[in-house]
């Protein structure tokens, strides 16, 4: 269930920072499936919210790395591999982190979900 | 300086047994996040204390360095780091955040 980097990121002004968040946790915690959102443009207006946008993104990550770590830890490894981000401008990061298995769970018991889906 | 505000801030921990660091207040949240764990803790009924760190810029510096966590609201229960927005929805979905609020013998109401 590997996602297509391109896939559903909008294009223009908030497609840099998103490459780069998507570069460096594909290069932290291979994932087995990553998407990065840019949420920026529903925040606008909001404190920190910024004219260029690109401050606040969504990011569904799975990966082996998150095996036995508590929530706290998997999200610290996290903003530590996007530490030079949050320095240059980024506001808010909405992070689901599961493991392979958690990512499964979720999967089968989301609503609709249709066996063998 | 900064051992002045991590010094404040070990205190608000250790006063308020749920101490919420946020954008606003309980009553007039700024930020859609910060409403959200506030509406979680109001859910269930449990008696939390609010800092707003948009009143204090120190605060607002401190508190991510104290719990070396770089997002605002932030969540402590008996002096302990729970997480942010994500982290206590997630746990109030599954359960564990009220389990968490037992264990640590802090009054609440069962969701419904």
């Amino acid at each position: 269930m590997t996602e297509q980097a391109t896939d559903g990121r909008p294009t223009g002004r908030g497609a840099g920072r998103a490459a780069r968040i998507e570069a460096s946790l594909a290069a932290a915690f291979s994932p087995a499936a990553l998407s990065v959102t840019d949420d920026s443009a529903r925040h606008a207006g909001h404190a920190g919210a910024r004219p260029g946008g690109e401050t606040h993104y969504s990011v569904l990550m799975v990966s082996e790395a998150f095996r036995g770590q508590s929530r706290v830890a998997r999200s610290r490894a996290v903003h530590e591999a996007l530490a030079a981000e949050f320095e240059g401008g980024l506001h808010a990061l909405a992070l689901r982190l599961l493991t392979p298995e958690e990512a499964d769970a979720a999967v089968r018991s989301a609503p609709g979900a249709k066996p063998g889906a | 300086m900064s051992d002045d505000i991590h010094g404040r801030i070990q205190a608000q921990i250790d006063e308020a047994p749920v101490m919420l660091f946020m954008k606003g207040t309980a009553m007039f949240p700024q930020c859609g996040f910060s409403a959200r764990v506030v509406q979680i803790l109001s859910h269930l009924h449990v008696p939390f204390r609010t800092a707003n760190v948009l009143e204090d810029a120190e605060l607002r510096e401190g508190i991510k360095q104290f719990s070396n966590w770089p997002t605002i609201p932030q969540l402590y229960v008996k002096g302990e780091f729970v997480g942010g927005c994500d982290i206590v929805t997630e746990m109030f979905q599954s359960g564990e955040l009220e389990q968490l609020l037992k264990e640590k013998d802090i009054p609440h109401q069962a969701a419904a």
